[in-house]
């Protein structure tokens, strides 16, 4: 005998809706243009951006208190023609992302390279760990 | 040139797979499609058509570094793919691809016979 259970339909429904989100293209719309990923590493901080389509020139970097504040605008590179398609975004975006600990101003090393911003920081002298003697 | 055909998912399970966003634009004598594929370089790039279907593949660059933790992602390790339909009107022999900036810019021809052609009437007197 079956007995009908409502639940296993609704997993099942929570599972289409769940295929459906997973199936996203590249751009998530919760989440804000530049996407960042910050690595850590031995007193050093690595910040990856995708920032397709923008060019150095256009992109402004900003070490603001403990904050790097990327900014910029993507220009449009629309064409003059009719259209079948268009699914990319354009225009100015700003980001701060908070840092973990304060870094060294002057070892800050930005590049920009097939639509990928690195930014590789280090951790400032103030901010390092430092052994207490007791006399 | 029409619709894209399919949005693949998790070919192999360990990195995803993501379908690149596209801008397609189309003149008398050719269609442009514009993707956005960051942190790919040339050398990993594939674009075949096969049939009726235009595929772009591609494989990211970005590593993970062993000695680094992450603190923070708001993306993983990307490659892409996309297929796309093209029609007959599309001269295979001709296809420019250009890759700038993390923006793959392709360059379809149409074939000269498609192409809209004016005639000139000659005038007899």
């Amino acid at each position: 005998m079956y007995t009908y259970n409502f639940f296993e339909d609704a997993m099942n429904l929570r599972d289409i809706f769940d295929d459906f989100f997973t199936r996203k293209t590249s751009y998530e719309p919760y989440r804000e243009f530049p996407f960042v990923k910050i690595h850590e590493g031995n007193d050093r901080l690595t910040i990856t951006s995708l920032m397709p389509g923008i060019k150095p020139e256009d992109v402004d970097i900003q070490l603001v208190d403990d904050s790097l504040v990327i900014a910029g605008e993507k220009k449009a590179d629309y064409e003059e023609k009719p259209y079948l398609r268009k699914e990319r975004f354009f225009g100015e975006f700003k980001k701060s992302i908070k840092l973990p600990y304060r870094v060294n101003h002057q070892s800050i090393k930005a590049d920009l390279k097939d639509g990928v911003l690195t930014i590789n920081l280090e951790k400032s002298e103030e901010a390092k760990p430092k052994k207490i003697e007791i006399l | 040139m029409a619709t894209d055909k399919n949005l693949t998912y998790n070919e192999n399970l360990n990195k995803k797979v993501y379908v690149p966003v596209a801008d397609i634009y189309e003149t008398e004598d050719l269609y442009s499609l514009k993707l956005e594929i960051p942190g790919v370089p040339k050398e990993n790039l594939d674009i075949s058509i096969e049939n009726n279907e235009l595929t772009i593949s591609a494989k990211s660059s970005i590593e993970e570094k062993a000695d680094e933790k992450c603190r923070y992602s708001e993306f993983s390790s990307m490659d892409y793919k996309r297929s796309f339909r093209i029609g007959s009107d599309i001269d295979r022999s001709k296809v420019e691809a250009k890759l700038e900036n993390g923006v793959l810019t392709l360059l379809l021809h149409k074939h000269e016979t498609v192409k809209p052609r004016k005639i000139t009437i000659n005038q007899i007197n």
